[in-house]
């Protein structure tokens, strides 16, 4: 049922109809914008004002979030390194919804991905050069995360079992294999306290641009992230994708080999999710050691889920919610409120986009107007 | 080795501690299972564990009452549900999507009370949820038929699951389960239907959270759940999808998490908690299709997924 059948791709291509209304959808994602962006300011004013109802300075907290985010350029480098990974990772969510999967996944595929690249870098030869050595870091951090994607989107395919219960299955094994791979083949000479692997050559590290301010890492992620989607929105094979993730017995009609393109689009999510441990690697964190990578991918769905309706805000909302991860720290030291209210910010405003997307559902039933 | 794992087999210890540790996934597995074959993918499920597990200990902490903390875990597991089932079918996120908010929030949320009530950590001391009555002997007997109250309520839980399953509710509830628009002929509100199921899986996920925060752990931080509640829908796949092949699963997970506590020789102990995964993706491999599972789980009820 699901292999497709045998027959040449000769169906579905972009008629001009839908040519066309590609280029008249400005409207229609302004007004998709505007409603994330007021459920977004909605959440997060009012966990200001709950945060203030029970004895916290709403201006404190105010001042901590724009101090921690945007309020020197350090903050904005840090704000953008920790969006670095979210904004692949949702990239990474999106791209497999968009053939109707879920990749619950992202994690483990970005945690194999940090750790092909780091094992690769570090077995590189010393004369290598720097260039040399974040090519492979990139290259190998994507074979990786897109290797680990393959076997759950395999046994979806050949078995028909739930990519969800796979995915989050090869979370725990990338995990545990990590754990057990930093404490004994991988731990490093001198860490004699806690397991961690040795450190790049500092000739891998990758450079922050524009004075300090923009590291190359979310370059790297936003112009992969935008690519991905413009391709999937804007050409025959990403028609086909969306329509095998709409209907797929349609797409099969139509002569789409459902396999080939759930093979393919999941392999690219998990590559996707890979290069986003790859650059935390050779960006951020330059070993691995407990700890290293937190829920980044769950924090990547979130970010999918906001930004459906118009992917190409996904590095825009990723960035936001990286802010609030840089802002966290500062929230807590200035401010003096726990940091876990940073998880609670990143992740209401997606239930409130929700809320508001139920509401104007409700009203346009009310009225009785068709959409 | 052999000799080491045998011993670690004979050990009363080693059976006390399978009983301990399991006891929590297999009530998390009974909920699973309930949900699944309703239909819902109970992916809120760490989540929900969580919460309950923090106030179960609050409870305790607050009025030195274990039966306190475990009303209050299930109150909590009953509330997270109801908020799961809103944002997943009113909302629209659908189960995957609502479900992991529910996960990462209740990170969040606890997380911050945490600090908030309890700026020294909430931590129950030596009053352990534990066995209410006297010790009918020694040796295994005493392991098997004096644990604390929950591990049977666990079986009660099974037993009274396969009975709902054959009654005329039951077999609506599995209706909603393998075909949305067989339920939907028989004239019932889906949603309200996976509701109420949430509702029930709530009070047996409350009661995984307070048996797990109570009997296991003791003292609370925003990893105690540790993927416990990932793996219980795990094991719904490897029971098969009834109530009592789920819950030997758990009690396997908790073999295998109790022989990693006991018996940690050269780091194996590490490479046995990775087993269980591994194991769960060569079942879906090889086994997958042969025993059937509710076709509509993890299928949005019509017009109920993101879009």
């Amino acid at each position: 049922m699901e292999r497709g059948s045998a027959q040449p791709e000769t169906g579905l291509r972009r008629p001009d109809w839908l040519r066309a209304r590609e280029a008249s959808e400005g409207g229609e994602f302004a007004r998709a914008g505007l409603t994330q962006l007021s459920a977004f300011a909605l959440a997060i004013l009012l966990l200001i004002g709950f945060l203030a109802a029970i004895g916290y300075s709403a201006s404190g907290i105010i001042a901590a979030l724009w101090d921690g985010s945007v309020g020197s350029s350090l903050a904005i480098e840090r704000s953008l390194i920790e969006a670095m990974p979210i904004v692949l990772t949702a990239t990474a969510v999106w791209l497999a919804y968009a053939g109707g999967l879920y990749n619950i996944g992202a994690d483990g595929q970005l945690q194999i991905g940090g750790l092909a690249a780091l094992f690769f870098v570090l077995s590189l030869p010393d004369f290598t050069p720097g260039f040399g050595l974040i090519l492979v870091g990139v290259v190998t951090g994507a074979i990786g995360g897109a290797l680990w994607a393959l076997i759950a989107v395999a046994i979806r395919i050949f078995r028909g079992a739930s990519e969800i219960i796979s995915t989050l299955m090869l979370n725990f094994v990338a995990f545990g294999l990590i754990t057990r791979l930093i404490d004994g083949p991988l731990r490093a000479e001198g860490a004699d306290f806690s397991p961690r692997t040795e450190r790049i050559p500092s000739d891998a590290i990758l450079p922050v641009l524009a004075g300090g301010l923009i590291p190359l890492g979310i370059l790297v992620a936003v112009v992969a992230s935008l690519g991905v989607i413009l391709f999937i929105q804007r050409s025959n094979v990403g028609l086909r994708l969306r329509a095998v993730g709409r209907n797929r017995d349609a797409a099969s009609h139509a002569g789409v080999r459902i396999d080939r393109y759930w093979l393919t689009s999941f392999a690219v999510s998990g590559a996707l999710a890979g290069l986003a441990g790859a650059i935390v690697i050779l960006g951020l964190r330059f070993f691995i050691g407990p700890g290293w990578a937190p829920a980044w991918g769950f924090l990547g769905i979130v970010v999918a889920f906001m930004a459906l309706r118009t992917p190409l805000l996904i590095p825009v909302w990723g960035i936001l919610l990286g802010m609030l991860g840089a802002a966290g720290p500062v929230l807590k030291g200035d401010a003096s409120v726990p940091d876990a209210i940073v998880t609670v910010m990143q992740t209401l405003p997606v239930v409130m986009l929700f809320l508001l997307l139920a509401l104007q559902r409700y009203w346009a039933s009310k009225v009785g107007a068709y959409r | 080795m052999s000799t080491i794992s045998t011993v670690v087999f004979l050990t009363t210890d080693y059976w006390e501690a399978v009983l301990r540790l399991g006891g929590p996934i297999a009530l998390a597995a009974t909920a699973a299972v309930l949900c699944a074959r309703a239909g819902v993918l109970y992916v809120g499920i760490e989540g929900a564990m969580l919460a309950s597990a923090f106030f179960a200990i609050a409870g305790v902490v607050w009025t030195g009452s274990i039966f306190v903390g475990v009303l209050l875990g299930v109150a909590s597991g009953v509330v997270v549900n109801l908020l799961l089932g809103m944002i997943t079918m009113n909302l629209r996120m659908g189960d995957v999507v609502g479900g992991l908010v529910i996960v990462i929030g209740a990170t969040g949320v606890t997380g911050f009370l945490l600090r908030e009530w309890f700026p020294e950590g909430a931590s129950i001391g030596a009053e352990r949820l534990g066995p209410v009555w006297p010790s009918p002997g020694g040796g295994i007997v005493e392991v098997f038929l004096h644990q604390h109250p929950l591990i049977y309520i666990t079986i009660l839980a099974v037993a009274a699951m396969i009975f709902f399953l054959r009654t005329g509710p039951g077999l609506v509830t599995r209706a909603s389960g393998e075909s949305i628009r067989v339920a939907e002929g028989l004239g019932v509100n889906l949603i309200w239907l996976r509701m109420l199921v949430l509702a029930a899986a709530g009070v047996l996920i409350g009661l995984a959270g307070a048996a797990l925060s109570l009997a296991v752990i003791g003292t609370f931080n925003t990893n105690i759940v540790d993927g416990r509640g990932f793996i219980a829908l795990a094991c719904v796949i490897l029971g098969g999808w009834t109530p009592i092949g789920a819950v030997i699963a758990a009690f396997a997970f908790g073999a295998a998490n109790a022989f990693q506590f006991q018996a940690d020789i050269g780091g194996l102990g590490e490479w046995v908690r990775l087993l269980p995964y591994v194991l769960v993706l060569v079942a879906m491999l090889f086994f997958w299709g042969r025993v059937e599972g509710p076709a509509e789980v993890g299928r949005d009820l019509p017009g109920r997924s993101p879009e």
